[in-house]
């Protein structure tokens, strides 16, 4: 199974992380939430698989385009 | 009386023989070639295109001289296939290149015989539809200056341009002058494999400028769905193109001195309790409008323009009660519906077609206003949000807002507010916890009262009254108060009150039909 990696579509500050790793998603779930624009806005998997990493936490600021978890 | 009728068929039979031979375009096997590439003749697209049986040529037995070459046969139809057919009963004008032959590219009579067809085109009131693949102009053609010196301009391309519709379909490498064409139309289609479009391709751009790029992603969907803005929609298929420019034709009128026809489908009446559902009550939750647009406007009818460019709006032709109306909704899933450069000439763009073509205006607001920062400034975004603006107040059409959760700053008159001068929305709707404020609540807070939080024993709960503080005053019942916002509703009658609005306010549309000034390109 290949490994994706997941980006964040918007700069902002981690509002709230969902999963973590090792736990299985659905296509389509949100894997964390980004505050942007004081909107929390979901971070979704691509793939109906397994969390692989976490690169961010809480309160952390990421920038548009940054890899924020890894996905298989 | 003699009978001379032998005369006249062997006439008749070697008229038929010349045509026949015309038809064969470039032959059985450059036509299998395209094929294999997944790419049909011009003639099968027209044919799938047209009603059956509906397509008249103009031009078949031109035949196009290639400089140097005077003694070959001429270029069958040099090299482009023109004239009229129906869809669905209404006469189009169709040109579509001869991938066949050199490549699609032609001469002087190529040009002519589109010329001609956008001059009939715009003094009839026809829609004009290409379907490009190549250069246009043969290169032998281009490089002998007796011929390029005296190639016309594109003003014909441009006068077209929102009087009757334009379609632009890009189904092989069109560089060159096929771009003109393109930028003037008001729907531009692209084949997901196999079209391309750009200044100058692989071969000229690394011979010219030393730059090594693959066609992909110097001229594909990549560039131009998703980077440009350039093309409205990609297709997987040409039969999938086809489908779109007939689904596209379907919305619009024939021509600017006319509205577009009347298909009713769905009950008027509707309500759509789905709404409470589908848009989060709370402000900081994002959701995706699309399904909020599928419940408001008529079931199973709708296009949408540039979906994957400017996401932060979702721009759709749709039916209200079977009238064709432009929504331009927020998409709040994509950076919390803040408007950038690309979104306004998105935005931009779909307010000029509608305009030109008769077609009422619906904006769903849910936005934060035009995005700051360095990267939109240097995006231009000062530009392009108040050219926007511009095209939405100088719209002539039927126009009606709503807010559904916020609206701030200077996107809300991009997005039809306009106050008492007769320049924004006709009618002004809001759901009732909508907020309307220059800036929203949470960042006025951080903006104005940052020495305070500061200075605060307790700055969350400060920043909490005070968030409630700007709620409160900017509240969508102070804006009726006011009567800069007509009217709140309840979000499961927002159909109910949009059909019923457009019906009051679309009778000024017929006396204000024909070309508008110019919003294109």
């Amino acid at each position: 199974m290949a490994k994706r990696e997941v980006t964040s579509e918007v700069a902002g500050m981690v509002w709230e992380v969902a999963v973590a790793a090792g736990q299985t998603v659905e296509a389509g779930e949100a894997l964390m939430l980004v505050e942007s624009m004081k909107m929390e806005i979901p971070i979704e998997s691509p793939v109906a698989g397994k969390v692989v990493e976490i690169r961010v936490a809480k309160g952390d600021v990421v920038d548009e385009g940054q890899t924020v978890a890894v996905v298989e | 009386m003699t009978d001379d009728t032998d005369g006249w068929q062997a006439a008749i039979d070697e008229l038929r023989a010349r045509k026949r031979q015309a038809l064969a375009q470039g032959g059985d096997a450059a036509i299998e070639r395209l094929h294999a590439r997944g790419k049909l003749s011009a003639r099968e697209r027209i044919a799938l295109l047209v009603d059956e049986g509906s397509f008249e040529e103009l031009g078949l037995l031109a035949e196009g001289q290639i400089p140097g070459r005077a003694d070959e046969k001429g270029v069958p139809a040099d090299a482009v296939v023109t004239g009229w057919g129906e869809i669905g009963g209404r006469r189009v004008l169709i040109a579509a290149d001869d991938g066949s032959i050199m490549g699609g590219a032609g001469g002087i009579l190529n040009i002519e015989k589109r010329f001609r067809l956008r001059r009939i085109a715009v003094e009839q009131g026809y829609p004009y539809i290409g379907l490009y693949e190549g250069s246009a102009i043969r290169f032998q053609d281009s490089m002998d200056a007796a011929i390029m010196t005296r190639i016309p301009a594109f003003k014909e391309v441009a006068d077209c341009a929102g009087v009757v519709p334009q379609v632009a379909a890009v189904l092989g490498p069109c560089f060159g002058r096929p771009p003109a064409d393109v930028v003037f139309s008001q729907f531009a289609v692209m084949a997901e494999k196999t079209g391309f479009l750009g200044l100058s391709g692989p071969t000229l751009v690394r011979g010219g400028i030393g730059e090594s790029v693959d066609i992909a992603e110097l001229a594909g969907p990549k560039m131009h769905a998703a980077l440009t803005g350039i093309i409205d929609h990609v297709a997987a298929t040409e039969q999938d193109c086809i489908d779109a420019i007939r689904t596209f034709i379907d919305f619009m009128p024939s021509s600017a001195w006319e509205r577009p026809e009347s298909r009713k489908s769905d009950d008027g009446e509707r309500s759509c309790p789905e709404l409470l559902k589908l848009v989060p009550h709370n402000v900081r939750k994002p959701y995706d409008v699309r399904p909020v647009v599928e419940a408001i406007c008529d079931r199973g009818c709708g296009l949408e323009f540039k979906p994957d460019f400017g996401r932060s709006l979702v721009t759709k032709l749709a039916r209200l009660n079977g009238e064709v109306v432009g929504i331009i909704a927020s998409q709040t899933k994509f950076r919390g519906g803040v408007i950038d450069a690309n979104a306004a000439f998105k935005g931009r763009r779909f307010v000029a077609l509608c305009d030109a073509f008769n077609i009422p205006l619906v904006f769903l607001q849910d936005q934060p206003g035009f995005l700051p920062g360095k990267d939109s400034e240097a995006a231009n975004i000062v530009y392009w949000g108040n050219t926007f603006l511009a095209a939405v107040q100088r719209a002539t059409v039927p126009k009606l807002t709503v807010v559904l959760r916020r609206g701030h700053g200077a996107a809300l008159w991009a997005m039809g507010f306009g106050g008492e001068y007769g320049e924004g929305a006709d009618i002004v709707a809001a759901w009732p916890s909508a907020i309307v404020t220059g800036t929203g609540p949470a960042s006025a807070v951080f903006t104005i009262h940052a020495k305070e939080l500061e200075a605060a024993e307790n700055p969350n709960a400060l920043r909490g009254k005070l968030e409630q503080q700007y709620n409160a005053t900017g509240s969508a019942y102070r804006g009726a108060m006011n009567f800069g916002i007509q009217t709140i509703i309840e979000p499961q009658d927002t159909r109910r009150f949009l059909i019923r609005a457009l019906s009051l306010a679309s009778r000024k549309l017929t006396r204000k039909l024909g070309p508008k000034p110019q919003l294109f390109p």
